[in-house]
């Protein structure tokens, strides 16, 4: 389980943003799903695949439960970079299909 | 801004009304840069995606424009955009009910005059009158009638002025004036009240 959070940041759904991202393997379909678990009230599911390398793990949006009504999250790539960093680019699909991209650059605190 | 957050919806969606509020309110005029999303997603303590899904939703309503390596900013006619698609949202889905509710109560337009805030306060020959125009002659009609009774009597009795009834409220008044002989005396404020249907203070 991998839980994205900002160093310091409070556990408090209720007062900060905190959605939490699941990582796991389906044994019987022998594939990587990722669930994303938003605060826009849905849960998308997503496929993932590794790249030769084995530095980059893919994931594609599968399907998603709960409601669309505000969007949901559509596509992520993790990129390992080293033991201490790696690169996640997450791309979130609002309403109408208008994608939504973030890059982020993670280094391990000190 | 403030920092709490509902659960009614999403906080991107919640960010992006705090903009809106934020433009309609003035304090964000056309032109004005929005802080950038880094700063945002630290100081509110949210992911910087979640903000950019804010900033974006503002982007796709033509309210906020971006600009490549300079940030978003305001649109020029942003607030009338947005006072043009509140009214309309008023008109559609909040005028229907309040005028039903006008139409089953039989509310007239007098009555429904009256329900704008009348406030009187007399102090040492102090008049003050906030309201309609019409509600300001009431105001000074009941003014006249009070004094012609005494101010003592008229607290706590009601006064019918143009077929309006008044309520007269009163108390001391939290200044002091200073009377001509030097000696402080305490003023006597009163609030016009339109009764029977809604208190006005």
């Amino acid at each position: 389980m991998h839980e994205f959070q900002e160093a310091g940041t409070p556990l408090d759904p209720a007062k900060y943003d905190h959605p939490v991202t699941m990582l796991y393997v389906d044994v019987d379909a022998d594939r990587l799903t990722l669930v994303h678990y938003c605060d826009a009230g849905n849960g998308p599911r997503m496929t993932g695949k590794i790249s030769p390398d084995g530095k980059t793990l893919e994931f594609d949006f599968a399907d998603l439960s709960g409601s669309n009504k505000y969007g949901h999250m559509y596509h992520s790539v993790f990129t390992i970079i080293d033991a201490n960093h790696h690169t996640e680019d997450w791309t979130y699909m609002l309403p109408g299909d208008k994608p939504v991209h973030g890059h982020f650059d993670l280094q391990r605190a000190k | 801004m403030d920092r709490e957050w509902n659960d009614s919806q999403p906080i991107y969606r919640q960010l992006r009304d705090r903009v809106v509020a934020m433009i309609l309110d003035g304090v964000l005029k056309e032109g004005d840069p929005l802080p950038s999303v880094r700063n945002v997603a630290s100081e509110y303590r949210v992911n910087p995606l979640t903000v950019l899904k804010g900033y974006q939703q503002l982007v796709d309503e033509g309210l906020v424009e971006s600009k490549r390596g300079l940030g978003m900013f305001i649109n020029t006619g942003a607030r009338n955009l947005l006072l043009q698609g509140e009214r309309q949202r008023f008109l559609a889905e909040e005028w229907p009910r309040v005028h039903a509710s006008i139409q089953r109560l039989g509310l007239t337009p007098e009555e429904l005059d009256c329900c704008r805030k009348t406030q009187v306060v007399i102090g040492w020959r102090t008049v003050e009158n906030r309201g309609s125009r019409s509600a300001a002659k009431r105001s000074a009609k009941a003014m006249a009638c009070i004094e012609a009774r005494g101010l003592r009597k008229a607290f706590g009795t009601t006064i019918a002025v143009d077929g309006i009834n008044l309520r007269v409220e009163g108390g001391p008044h939290p200044r002091t004036h200073r009377a001509p002989t030097g000696r402080a005396r305490p003023q006597r404020s009163m609030r016009f009240c339109a009764s029977p249907h809604i208190r006005l203070s």
